[in-house]
């Protein structure tokens, strides 16, 4: 059974961490709003021992400047991307 | 693929909204079906037609509306949270004894069944927070 996670907070509060320890092997992780800060340096190295696939909305890191800090082992994708991997998904949990 | 969305936060207090209603537009593009859009706390401002967005700002009561009447989502505002916040409809402004009605036409105010139901009869239900 995957999960979709939704992350929409910056990864200076606790929500990431939150997020993390209920991530499963199949899951998938969406970072959007302040959530795109987790995809830059130092924050994304919570994700190297993460079991799952993680992407960021590409909107959302345009519009916060840090589209050149991501990392390249996070995928970008958009609200379509969003839809399919909802869809693709057997839930949606949504982690604010 | 049905899909519903809760929102939970209110128009331009966050980003949330605005990541919900781009949610909502790329399931109907994408061919899905948007069964409901239930705004729970702070979400039912989303429905409060006296509320004047500035106009250099996205009128997003009009886009929910025009969403809905395009693609026959259902807008639901919880009742209890939006009769607090003086959202109210035809209905409650005459049990409350209030002598405005302020809740947008296309939206319906509604109980807390009504996120339930959405949650039961869709294939998706995602959460936008604040």
């Amino acid at each position: 059974m995957a999960t979709l996670h939704t992350l929409n907070q910056s990864p200076s509060g606790s929500t990431l961490a939150s997020c993390l320890r209920c991530l499963a092997p199949g899951d998938s992780l969406l970072l959007l709003e302040d959530g795109v800060y987790a995809a830059c340096s130092p924050h994304v190295s919570a994700f190297k021992e993460s079991p799952c696939a993680v992407y960021v909305l590409q909107a959302d890191a345009e519009a916060r400047g840090v589209t050149g800090r991501l990392d390249p082992a996070i995928e970008t994708t958009d609200y379509r991307g969003f839809v399919e991997l909802a869809a693709a998904c057997d839930s949606v949990q949504s982690w604010y | 693929m049905k899909f519903s969305i809760l929102v939970l936060s209110s128009p331009g207090a966050s980003q949330s909204g605005d990541s919900a209603l781009a949610f909502a537009r790329a399931v109907v593009e994408a061919g899905h079906e948007l069964y409901r859009v239930f705004f729970y706390h702070e979400g039912v401002q989303h429905g409060d037609s006296l509320a004047v967005p500035a106009q250099d700002e996205l009128d997003r009561q009009s886009a929910w509306a025009a969403l809905s009447e395009q693609h026959g989502a259902d807008l639901v505002l919880c009742i209890a949270s939006a009769v607090r916040r003086g959202v109210l409809d035809g209905g409650e402004a005459e049990r409350h004894e209030r002598s405005a009605v302020s809740a947008h036409p296309a939206f319906e105010l509604s109980g807390l069944g009504q996120l339930v139901d959405a949650h039961i009869n869709s294939d998706r239900l995602v959460t936008f927070g604040r």
